[in-house]
């Protein structure tokens, strides 16, 4: 008997709960799923949106390939931005996504980074296999999208080889810049974005030569199952306009070409 | 971010113990005292989540309970409603991950009762429920509630599974894991350091404070 | 009025499987199921709590049916009104004696059950432990508060399982009379589990022996202990001879004590007992030396004469039973048999020395 209260109560509890944490169908307001890295940029944006149209814009930041996870297992998401083009073309495949609204945003440029008092003087991606330099911090390229370019050009640049023994893969980009920082590393390849936010802990030494890695695109797009589609394009209109390209370049984005 | 993270971390953790130390408990008290058809499975099913990675559990969770899922599926042609990305997802997903060690810590204490009281209860006249509550709960007392902390430091760091059923959003479903995590990537070092200097304070105090609670009486 | 017909595998193949049948019938006063250890009488106790099921059977008690395979029924543990009292008392440690105690009446009204309660501690002679934790009583309080419990439920049959086994030996001697009194008090039949021949006799108005998850003998106690019938009964009981009696006097120069057993006088070893006191003595078969005549130039000092009732010859020895007002179990030799022409209905005098005779609890 005292179970079967129990059970009542529950679903009962769980109706009200729908009620009192509106769902993203609700006008008004939309759920955005974006990489972490673009997490500053976006919360100023959201802010300026709110301003401008009174949408409230809920974000929910995680890795590029856990939100498309989430969206593929139906998650209630109305955007999508991710940090690689790889996981919007999985969900464009699958069909989760209204195409027409898919755009590139922003791009970002590989750099590379020493700590803020390097021991060793590096002027160039080319001066890496000097024997002086220990290890060099890169995002694991299976499943870190600044790591997958960091290879690509290194690889083109010839340096793959020399330096595959020297490479520590690290998590995510957050941890390669802890590494340069700390110095347990010489030396680390990041996202000019993500040297944005480090205040002096780590320096940039070069930029990647233009043509070595294929032009880094972050997507942007609606997706299909959206309760919202008015707001949702709003938002992206947002990010794309003037408005919100300075915002991005502000956090060390470019243009996306 | 902070207020908002440690709100949510304290209603989520309180609401998953308690669903944990009640269902935990009445499932340690079945497996303990009664053999039954397919109780090896679901002793093996329960296990589970305490051997695979949160994630995975996660992933298991919102492929049940996602719009799209077994059970979710139905429920939102049904409701127009689903428990992936609500609040509710977070304690289901806590709960998930904390269950299987209050179901075992639970069981063990049960099991470390000699049989022989809670016949002699029967024997008295009283009913399995009665005797549960009367003779085999507070003898089994201790056991179950360093149990219960158990599952209570569990689900107040749980992170993994919580992120792939609830996601990580401010104000709704963002624990303090989740904070801390979002803001150490993020670079916000600051926010990092004082979330997690909080989380260990509140964990460490509770933990203390069950202890102190706890304590035999003093035997004369 | 217990009728219970169980039979029970134990064990699962290997070496110790024990296959229990037996039908126990229990009337009035106190029943001693008697054993040695792993001969079944704790599981035969269980089964008829329902603590254990029988693979099959039929247990009654007066009209209501307990337990029967044939027809399905099994009545759960708490509906048996059975009062258990435990060999290791099993007192709930998180609460007081009275709390133990009142946990099994029925609190239709608190204030006769506490009234009962009360004199039954009274009865007990436990009045100061009500209060107290079980850990921190003596071991016969422990018993007597276990005891207690147990009747406050107001059972229709008590179920004893080596109540006394865990409790020192002058503590039991004084329990022994207690529970004998209490049984007759309270007028509820008693099954009590023991494999101490003392408590057996002392207790016991009728006795049933468990050998090998099987009933070898039924009697009285002192029959059978003195007088078994058959060999298995013989094993169980052992060598001892049991009886009872009351201290007559004391011949201290002497240093012997007279002790009436009823039907003739017997001298020990002197002991400080009281007189009047009961007292069960015992004495071992190879003890006893026969005689076709009346010795009185020797050290024994008890010289008895009586009729040989019975002799079982077996490969080493020879077990005989000689009536001299009591039954006597005496253990030959052959030879000596032979020699003697020792035979049914022979007189014979039965030679013991004080010393071999020993005070039991």
């Amino acid at each position: 008997m005292l179970w079967k209260r129990v059970i009542v109560l529950v679903f009962l509890s769980a109706f009200i709960s729908a009620g009192y944490c509106p769902a993203a169908q609700k006008g008004g307001e939309i759920l955005v799923s974006a990489a972490i890295s673009l997490k500053e940029a976006f919360e100023e944006v959201s802010s300026i949106c709110e301003k401008q149209t009174g949408i409230q814009v809920r974000f929910n930041f995680g890795a590029s390939g856990l939100l498309q996870k989430q969206i593929e297992t139906g998650a209630p998401v109305d955007v999508f931005a991710s940090a690689g083009e790889k996981q919007m073309d999985d969900l464009q495949a699958k069909g989760l996504i209204i195409s027409e609204t898919r755009r590139n945003f922003a791009g970002n440029t590989l750099v590379l980074i020493v700590p803020a008092q390097p021991k060793i003087t590096l002027r160039s991606f080319s001066d890496l296999p000097r024997p002086e330099i220990g290890r060099v911090a890169i995002g694991s390229p299976k499943t870190v999208p600044a790591g997958q370019y960091a290879e690509e050009a290194l690889r083109n640049l010839k340096l793959w080889d020399a330096l595959q023994p020297r490479l520590v893969l690290a998590e995510n980009v957050r941890q390669v810049l802890d590494y340069v920082t700390r110095g347990e590393v010489d030396a680390g390849i990041v996202y000019a974005s993500d040297m944005a936010g480090a205040h002096g802990e780590a320096a940039i030494a070069a930029y990647a030569p233009k043509g070595s890695y294929s032009p880094i695109q972050y997507p942007i797009a609606v997706i299909k199952e959206t309760g919202n589609r008015a707001d949702a394009q709003r938002f992206i209109d947002l990010i794309i306009s003037s408005t919100g390209q300075a915002v991005l370049k502000k956090y060390g984005f470019v243009s996306s070409r | 971010m902070i207020w908002s993270a440690l709100k949510l971390s304290l209603l989520v953790v309180s609401i998953a113990t308690l669903v944990i130390s009640v269902a935990g408990t009445a499932l340690g008290y079945l497996f303990a005292k009664h053999a039954f058809r397919g109780k090896d499975i679901l002793d093996a099913l329960c296990t589970l989540p305490m051997v695979l990675p949160p994630t995975v559990t996660g992933y298991y969770l919102i492929l049940l309970l996602g719009r799209r899922g077994l059970i979710g599926k139905p429920l939102f042609l049904l409701t127009g409603w689903s428990v992936a990305f609500t609040w509710i997802a977070a304690v289901i997903a806590t709960t998930a991950v904390a269950l299987p060690l209050m179901i075992k810590s639970a069981r063990a204490a049960i099991e470390s009762i000699d049989a022989d009281y809670e016949i002699a209860s029967r024997l008295m006249g009283k009913s399995e429920l009665e005797t549960f509550f009367r003779i085999t709960l507070p003898l089994a007392g201790r056991g179950i509630l360093a149990g219960i902390v158990l599952s209570f430091a569990r689900a107040f760091g749980e992170f993994g599974a919580t992120l792939m059923l609830a996601g990580n959003i401010p104000g709704r479903t963002q624990t303090m894991p989740l904070a801390i995590y979002e803001a150490v990537i993020a670079g916000q070092d600051e926010q990092a350091k004082w979330m997690a200097l909080i989380l260990t304070g509140i964990s460490v105090t509770v933990v203390y404070l069950t202890n102190r609670l706890s304590r035999p009486k003093e035997r004369r | 009025m217990l009728d219970a017909w169980i039979r029970k595998q134990l064990g699962s193949g290997g070496a110790h499987v024990l296959t229990i049948d037996v039908r126990v019938r229990v009337t009035g006063g106190i029943t001693v199921l008697f054993g040695s250890s792993g001969a079944g009488k704790t599981s035969i106790l269980r089964a008829i709590a329902g603590i254990v099921r029988p693979d099959e059977g039929r247990i009654t008690l007066d009209e209501k049916v307990y337990f029967d395979s044939s027809a399905g029924i099994s009545l759960p543990m708490q509906q048996r009104k059975l009062g258990y009292v435990f060999q290791s008392h099993m007192l709930f440690p998180h609460m007081t004696a009275e709390q133990n105690v009142l946990y099994g009446t029925n609190s239709d009204s608190r204030h006769f059950a506490r009234e009962r309660v009360r004199a039954l501690f009274e009865m007990l002679a436990i009045q100061n432990t009500v209060a107290r934790y079980p850990h921190e009583l003596s071991g016969g309080e422990q018993q007597r508060v276990a005891l207690a419990r147990a009747l406050a439920t107001e059972p229709v049959l008590m179920l004893l399982d080596e109540p006394l086994s865990a409790v020192d030996v002058a503590t039991r001697s004084r329990l022994l009379e207690e529970i004998s009194a209490i049984q007759q008090k309270s007028g509820i039949p008693f099954l009590y589990v023991t494999h101490n021949p003392s408590e057996a006799v002392r207790l016991g108005n009728h006795m049933i022996v468990i050998d090998a998850g099987r009933i070898v003998q039924e009697g009285s106690p002192l029959e059978i202990f003195n007088a078994p019938k058959t060999a298995p009964a013989a094993r169980v009981v052992g060598t001892e001879n049991v009886f009872v009696g009351k201290i007559l006097r004391h011949q201290s120069e002497d240093g012997t004590t007279v002790v009436d057993t009823g039907s003739c006088l017997i001298e020990l070893p002197y002991n400080g007992m009281p007189i009047g006191s009961q007292v069960t003595v015992g004495l071992r078969s190879e003890d006893i030396i026969v005689s076709r005549e009346h010795l009185t130039q020797t050290s024994a000092r008890n010289v008895l004469a009586g009729k040989i009732r019975s002799v079982i010859t077996d490969v080493d020895k020879v077990e005989i039973v000689a009536d001299c007002g009591i039954d006597f179990k005496v253990s030959v030799t052959r030879a000596a048999v032979r020699h003697l022409h020792l035979e049914v209905g022979s007189d014979v005098y039965l030679l013991i020395k004080a010393r071999a005779l020993h005070v039991l609890a």
